[in-house]
């Protein structure tokens, strides 16, 4: 009770003060009025055609907003509007009735003067409170599947894999990752195939006698059995010697005698039977690879309550799945037990050695590859087998290698993320060389190669890119501009409408007019130009490029044409001019970056309070000429990322304790 | 006996038989003779039994395909016995007299939301679906599969079994706002916890191989050796789990909570195993284990992929591995190319589904129809080929089939296209068109399903009545 009045009284206070703020509230008569005779009927002429009573484009119905009142209260929705007709995307090119320049104008001085999206306290995270509580922490979660197999493979030394052999794959949610605690579920099968992937792990490690073993293995053998049993050393004490080293890094916190021992009832089980010291080891390792101390990155609940840092455990997991996407190492692990880890300089010290670590290739690996929907491509994705049968396993592993590769080097030699736009350099291996022709690279493994050609060079020019975006049987401007809008310049482009008319689905078919004509056909309805003016001359500028990303002089029979012209005017020509085109939006795209690694970092969607960590990144991403240890440092050492808020007034288990 | 034995190789004969080879019905009517045969042996294994006196148990599955149908080419115009075949339905003409075609069934909690997600998800469930793009997942209830695998789940060794084509999508549709997840599960455990599927044959073929393999060693001894290890594992994990729960807040408790349930659902398989079995029906056959071949894994071809994933249905029912089965198709928004399956079908289901009633488009549209239609009879040829008790495995069973939307091109959510086949145990009679009232709710149809399944269930979703199957 004592507790609730408080919080009545100051709801009570906030009311009375609104009161007395609607007496002075003068100016705003002024503004009503203006909105009232000049903005409504002006929104009412060009704008409610699509997105008013009869229909609500994009899920915008501008009729809701009868006054000038109503419009203060939805900011984020107006200034989305004041973007989208400040860069002349709205109203729509060939709209039924034109807007003139002078209405134009007087629309966006407007716009422009609407109070602004509340900036959000930086000191601040999501909380109860805040109404963000469910998007605003990281919730405990399990190891996805590339996570388990990283994981095993620092704990033991060795890479098995034994995960992608049997594990569900799992889904994404949050920024689109399969970081998300909320998208990741356990279910029987799971535990099953853990079980199963326990036993394959722990029976290469530790074989039956006689079982041949590779180098590798045997020394993950030494490794793990660090005792065994001898006349003064019993087989249970040397077990436990192994167990307690193991689980510590497994659990990756400190672990008490007590749950040692708990593990160390697996092995009696089987010394019981009369099994021998590994076999019996055997057991009650398999059961620290099914606990779920291993396959759940947890959190525990803090009683003080409030926003808290991270205990040093909990935080170095944070940093090595963000950073490795694998556990701690000793070095790591024995920094967050000290408590140094949270002290700002000490954590930076230790992002940034791990960001050079060999481990630090889970960028590319699991971050590009989510990000830039590469994941698809071979999956969802697949050029026609018979139109082009050099796409086979070797080829698909080239082209995800070179993005790969590429993102890696970025971060390993901390060079600028706008060379993702342009640089004149990538990593090829011969298969890929084949592509772009480069006798001169041989081998499967990757090579850095400077580009001559201006049409390389950055994410446009890789081939991966080019196979992701195209039909199997001929490419698409639509798909690669949708793909450059949302993908890389963070563009959200609704979904077609039902009545789309049908374009060829292959380029052979393309007889008597080209697909660029029968595409501006289409723009000229104003419903689909709305969309494929923001989408189509981006793709164009990558016509010069084939389904597996061959430069190509014609299409169909007739010459490339990848000439373009955006909505704002600009024109440009082939990829060269289209990387200027994303050059001069380079801000754009970075931000776009930043979120989405934000995302990833999190495991969760963004919410307002994390717009702080993105002003910080792309503050420190400017200072450095967009260097990636700016932005994965800015994320690691961020309030989201170091803090989370833990609910006071729940009480910690939901369960009756015990009398 | 060893003859039939090694012709009980469903999953490799399709495997390497190839796309468009229906096996032939002589095979499995020589099948159905040794299941008799075999009767003999399976009541040596129980003697306390014999399989003749007793009633078969009613199995029940639903089948899913993604983007509606076109519809003129799917709904008969006359209601009752007489009903019209029409050029998709054709396919199933030959299992007419087993069959019920459904219209204005419809699902009204659809009816807001996104084209495709807030249909597929609550396939099965009946209820909204929550707009979300992750956290806080809801589509309304348990669906009807799993409520079954909930009361009569414990009769069998699984409770249920989900199988699909596409692996689960990952992402958000930043179109719509939709988590993907929600086009990827018809099978709810809850309102927010799907069920996972199983997409590779040749695991679900292990998963069902283990338990004709641990019943078959039941028989010869009472545990298999290594049971009590698995049991001593899953007891020691399942208390650091509660352990952990306890420290963890509530939305983390909940994260732990599906791995505690789980841990008790693999508890429960190897508790079944470990005394007798519920129940005295047993299934007619001794499953040779020589004789069912492995499947290698996801064949490329997409026909022999969904014929697999059928047998393996096929199997656990016969096998009575379980009763309750839910299959996907694909995923919803499939933009799946059936070029090589359908002359003329160049192009992405999706897309086609979006036809404008242009005939370009709907024409490959309502050849993905048929061919799914073509599947689904495979499915039916199988099971009415196999012997058990005095009819077939079909007759006691009722195999739910439809899509979650009825036009593609408007993604409307009523109307549904829906079929139901088999006789549940001589309770559904077949050969029937039922056109319904419109706004007849698809739940009804469900409640009249689950009554069927035994289980203690009067409404259900959006129900308000009932359909009279008999």
């Amino acid at each position: 009770m004592p507790v609730l009045f408080p919080q009545f009284l100051h709801r009570f206070v906030a009311a009375g003060f609104v009161l007395a703020a609607a007496g002075v509230v003068r100016g705003d008569e002024a503004k009503e009025k203006h909105f009232a005779a000049s903005i409504k009927p002006k929104l009412e002429k060009h704008c409610y055609s699509c997105h008013g009573p009869e229909k609500q484009k994009g899920d915008l119905n501008l009729a809701d907003f009868a006054t000038w009142e109503s419009v203060t209260k939805k900011p984020k929705v107006w200034r989305e509007v004041l973007q989208r007709v400040q860069a002349d995307e709205m109203p729509p090119e060939g709209a039924k009735v034109p807007i003139d320049y002078g209405a134009k104008n007087e629309l966006m001085d407007w716009l422009r003067e609407l109070p602004k999206p509340k900036e959000v306290d930086c000191n601040e995270v999501a909380s109860d409170r805040t109404e963000n509580y469910y998007k605003g922490h990281v919730m405990s979660r399990r190891l996805n599947r590339d996570e388990y197999d990283n994981t095993v493979r620092d704990l033991f030394g060795v890479d098995v894999k034994a995960g992608r052999r049997n594990l569900p794959a799992d889904g994404a949610g949050g920024e689109g990752f399969d970081t998300t605690g909320d998208t990741l579920f356990t279910t029987s099968l799971a535990i099953e195939k853990y079980v199963d992937a326990a036993e394959e792990i722990t029976r290469s490690l530790l074989p039956d006698a006689g079982t041949a073993q590779s180098p590798a293995l045997q020394a993950a053998r030494d490794r793990l059995v660090v005792a065994r049993p001898s006349d003064q050393v019993p087989a249970r004490e040397a077990a436990r010697q192994v167990l307690a080293r193991l689980t510590r890094l497994a659990f990756r916190r400190p672990v008490e005698a007590a749950e040692v021992d708990k593990y160390l009832k697996l092995f009696d089980l089987r010394q019981a039977k009369g099994q021998g010291y590994e076999a019996s080891l055997r057991l009650a390792l398999r059961g620290v690879l099914v606990s779920p101390h291993f396959l759940f990155l947890v959190e525990p609940e803090n009683p003080a309550g409030g926003v808290q840092q991270l205990p040093g455990p909990a935080l170095a997991c944070r940093l090595s799945y963000f950073l490795w996407a694998s556990m701690p190492d000793e070095e790591l692990l024995k920094t967050a037990e000290s408590g140094e880890l949270g002290k700002p300089e000490v954590c930076l010290a230790q992002v940034r050695r791990m960001v050079k670590d060999p481990r630090a290739a889970a960028f590319g690996e699991r971050f590009a590859m989510q990000w830039l929907e590469l994941e698809k491509l071979g999956a969802d994705v697949k050029p026609d087998p018979g139109r082009y049968p050099e796409f086979d396993a070797g080829l698909l592993a080239a082209m995800r290698g070179e993005v790969t590769e590429f993102f890696n080097h970025l971060v390993a030699e901390n060079r600028p993320l706008t060379d993702l736009i342009d640089c004149d350099y990538s990593y090829v291996n011969e298969r890929l060389a084949g592509i772009y022709g480069m006798p001169e690279v041989k081998g499967e493994g990757f090579q850095r190669v400077a580009l001559k050609s201006r049409e390389r060079g950055g994410l446009t020019g890789m081939a991966g890119i080019h196979a992701l975006t195209s039909y199997p049987l001929r490419t698409s401007p639509v798909l690669r501009g949708r793909w450059l809008a949302e993908v890389v310049l963070g563009e959200r482009i609704p979904p077609p409408p039902p009545n789309v008319p049908a374009l060829p689905k292959d380029e052979k078919q393309l007889d008597t007019t080209s697909l660029r004509e029968q595409l501006e056909q289409h723009r000229k309805d104003p419903n689909c130009a709305a969309c494929h003016n923001r989408m189509d001359p981006l793709g164009f500028g990558l016509e010069t490029f084939d389904v597996l990303g061959r430069l190509r002089l014609e299409v169909a029979g007739r010459p490339v044409d990848a000439h373009a012209r955006m909505p704002s005017g600009e024109e440009f020509n082939g990829p060269e001019g289209l990387k200027k085109i994303l050059l001069a939006r380079k801000e754009q795209i970075m931000k776009h970056l930043v979120k989405k690694m934000t995302g990833y970092a999190l495991g969760r969607e963004l919410n307002h309070f994390d717009q702080c960590v993105i002003k910080d990144a792309m503050a420190a991403l400017a200072k450095t000429e967009y260097r990636p240890a700016a932005l994965i440092e800015t994320i690691a050492m961020s309030k989201p990322f170091q803090f989370r808020f833990y609910p006071k007034t729940e009480t910690v288990s939901t369960k009756p304790e015990k009398p | 006996m060893n003859f039939l034995a090694q012709k009980w190789r469903l999953p490799r004969r399709t495997f390497l038989k190839g796309a468009g080879v229906t096996l032939g019905l002589p095979f499995l009517e020589a099948m159905g003779e040794i299941v008799g045969g075999a009767a003999a042996s399976a009541s040596a294994a129980a003697p306390a039994t014999v399989a003749k006196t007793l009633r078969a148990p009613v199995r029940m599955a639903a089948l899913y395909f993604p983007n509606g149908v076109w519809k003129k080419d799917w709904f008969p115009k006359k209601d009752g016995r007489d009903y019209e075949v029409t050029p998709s339905l054709e396919p199933l003409q030959k299992h007419r007299e087993r069959m019920i075609v459904f219209s204005g069934l419809n699902k009204h909690n659809s009816e807001g939301g996104d084209g495709h997600y807030a249909k597929t998800a609550n396939f099965l469930t009946g209820l909204p679906v929550r707009k979300t793009t992750g956290k806080d997942l809801s589509v309304g209830g348990i669906s009807i599969d799993q409520l079954c695998a909930r009361d009569i789940g414990h009769h069998t060794p699984l409770p249920s079994l989900e199988l699909g084509i596409d692996p689960v999508i990952s992402g958000i549709d930043t179109n719509v706002g939709y988590t993907r997840l929600y086009g990827s599960y018809i099978a709810w455990q809850s309102p927010s916890v799907p069920v996972a599927r199983e997409v590779d044959p040749k695991a679900a073929w292990q998963k069902l191989f283990g338990i004709i393999q641990a019943r078959k060693d039941k028989a010869a001894r009472t545990a298999t050796p290594g049971d009590d290890e698995r049991r001593a594992l899953l007891d020691l994990v399942q208390d650091d789990a509660k352990s952990l729960r306890g420290k963890l807040g509530r939305d983390d408790q909940f994260k732990l909570d599906e791995y505690l349930d789980s841990v008790r659902e693999v508890e429960r398989r190897l508790a079944f195993f470990s005394k007798p079995e519920p129940g005295e029906w047993r299934p007619a056959t001794q499953f040779d284990d020589h004789a069912m071949a492995a499947p290698a894994g996801i064949p490329g071809d997409h026909q022999e992929h969904v014929r697999l994933m059928m047998d393996l249905m096929v199997l656990a029912f016969w096998s009575d591995s379980t009763r309750i089965s839910t299959f996907m198709f694909a995923n919803d928004v499939s933009g799946k190319n059936f070029s090589r399956l359908i002359p003329g079908a160049d192009g992405a289901h999706h897309e086609f589904s979006h036809h404008q009633n242009k005939a370009e488009k709907y024409g490959p549209y309502q050849k993905i129809n048929r061919w799914h239609n073509e599947q689904y009879a495979y499915m039916l040829d199988r099971m009415a080929a196999i012997k058990e008790g005095e009819g077939t495995l079909l007759d006691n069973s009722m195999l739910l089939y439809g899509s979650s939307m009825s036009d593609g091109n408007g993604h409307e959510p009523n109307n549904l296209p829906i079929l139901l086949a088999g006789g549940a145990g001589g309770t559904i009679k077949g050969g029937r068109h039922i056109a319904n009232p419109g706004g007849t709710p698809l739940c009804n149809l469900y409640v009249s399903m689950l009554e069927r399944m035994g289980t203690d269930v009067h409404s259900f979703g959006d129900s308000n009545g009932q359909i009279a199957l008999g």
